[in-house]
């Protein structure tokens, strides 16, 4: 109770502040309409379908880029953990890629990949591919060695040392590099919408913004941070069950 | 199960030049006989009981044991334990290899033998440390070794869990037929658990004591601090 306290603390001062400043009109009501004006927008949004439509729209772009992602970043990651020739091969072309952010590349994309779907997915795989990528390379690699020993010393052969032993080890980077993944997904999409997309919550705030409606921006801008919120909530839930081992390390017998 | 060790050697390439970490070793362990190896800190212990182990390759030398290669258990001076798994899966890991098969009542009677039935679903973070070297020791009792090498295990316990690890360690040597090779720097230790003290000095073998005394021992009879006296002056 005491840290839900100190959790809507700041929210609810800021809540107060652009309440205020709504109010006494500090800002024109064309730029900072007021948080009523903006709640009621929200609710007429949510009862007519919009809101839910284009959130839906981006949450299946969102899941269909992310889930590619994972399936090439998490097996490359463990395959370069294991091979250093593979990863010596890969690594150029990978430090290169790594530091071209996706949305520089959309003119691009939207070349190749055309206005549809698909060049919103490549973006979403772009975004979350690195940190997929790096984090499960990385949890194979930082395996503790000591716990490889102990592999051979019970002569397991290479294959069960990756499977019962690296891997496992790994699961703690490759969830965070899942979440990291996944927050990049977002952003990333915004942007992809906000250039080309005929739906989208993307979409939505920069039809609102040509209409000069910045109460449905501010609508779609919290949207988007309560539903990442919530999502990333859900993880940190997967995350537990998920590591048992690290949820009950504070319960000393 | 006879291990011979002729002219064994261990060299390590450092940037300094080649530090000898085994000098040629020749040494026979008979089977089912309980060694204890004492010697100072970076003596060699380490290298002879890894070698022992095949954790690593010697650099000239050949080991052999005879009639035939032996399963050989390894119990590492730290746990070691994988810490997602829990204390009975930690104990069954072995039979992930396929090597050691999950039989019944193997399991349960392991737990049972090293006091953790109860803790059988704890996780590693939640075991103290002798409970967590009881579970390693699980671990390679659970492959039914027939040469047990042991490294400093108790090194880091207090005095009345490593009391009570060297009665289960010494219960088992008198139950089940095991050749014991076990590492230590605690001269008592070496003498309260093994049939034979070999004295490591600078990567060599410097002194072979046996110590025919009854089990259990008492640390301030006589004998014993006899034995002391003669291996600390072979260690110093």
């Amino acid at each position: 109770m005491k840290r839900l306290g100190k959790n809507i603390m700041l929210p609810a001062l800021l809540l107060l502040a652009w309440f205020i400043a709504a109010r006494f009109e500090i800002f024109s009501p064309y730029l900072l309409p007021s948080p009523q004006k903006t709640f009621s927008v929200f609710w007429a949004l949510l009862l007519d379908g919009t809101l839910a439509r284009h959130l839906a729209v981006s949450l299946l772009r969102v899941v269909g880029g992310f889930l590619c992602s994972c399936l090439v970043a998490m097996p490359l990651g463990l395959l370069c953990g294991r091979s250093r020739v593979l990863h010596d091969f890969l690594e150029p072309i990978l430090e290169f890629l790594r530091h071209v952010p996706p949305l520089a590349a959309i003119p691009l994309i939207i070349l190749w990949f055309g206005i549809d779907e698909a060049s919103k997915l490549v973006v979403i795989f772009l975004a979350s591919f690195f940190p997929l990528f790096l984090n499960t390379y990385g949890g194979i690699r930082n395996c503790d060695p000591k716990l490889l020993e102990v592999g051979t010393s019970l002569h397991f052969s290479a294959w069960q040392k990756a499977r019962y032993i690296q891997l496992p080890a790994a699961v703690p980077s490759i969830l965070i590099g899942l979440q990291l993944a996944l927050g990049y997904s977002w952003r990333a999409l915004i942007g992809a919408e906000l250039i080309a997309a005929s739906s989208g919550i993307g979409y939505m705030i920069l039809d609102a913004e040509q209409m000069s409606r910045p109460d449905v921006v501010l609508v779609g801008l919290f949207s988007i941070g309560i539903l990442g919120g919530l999502i990333n909530k859900v993880f940190l839930r997967l995350t537990l069950h998920l590591l048992p081992w690290q949820s009950k390390a504070d319960a000393k017998l | 199960m006879t291990i011979s060790l002729i002219n064994l050697a261990k060299t390590y390439r450092t940037k300094d030049g080649e530090v000898v970490a085994l000098a040629p070793t020749v040494l026979d362990i008979a089977p089912y006989s309980f060694t204890t190896v004492v010697g100072k800190s970076g003596c060699g212990k380490t290298t002879l009981l890894r070698l022992l182990a095949g954790l690593e390759g010697p650099t000239s030398g050949t080991l052999t044991f005879l009639p035939h290669r032996p399963k050989i258990g390894f119990v590492f001076q730290e746990p070691r334990l994988m810490p997602w798994l829990t204390v009975s899966e930690n104990i069954a890991f072995a039979a992930l290899s396929g090597k050691s098969p999950l039989s019944g009542g193997k399991l349960p009677a392991l737990l049972d033998m090293l006091s953790l039935t109860a803790f059988a679903n704890a996780y590693p973070s939640q075991l103290s440390g002798g409970m967590a070297q009881r579970t390693a020791l699980g671990r390679t009792l659970f492959q039914n070794p027939d040469i047990i090498l042991m490294d400093e295990p108790f090194g880091s316990l207090d005095y009345f869990t490593r009391k009570g690890l060297q009665e289960t360690l010494l219960r088992l040597f008198k139950q089940e037929k095991k050749t014991i090779i076990f590492v230590t720097h605690d001269v008592e230790e070496a003498l309260i658990l093994g049939e034979r003290v070999l004295i490591m000095k600078k990567g060599s073998v410097t002194g072979d004591v046996d110590v025919n005394l009854p089990y259990p021992r008492d640390a301030a009879s006589l004998e014993l601090l006899a034995l002391r006296r003669k291996i600390l002056s072979g260690i110093e």
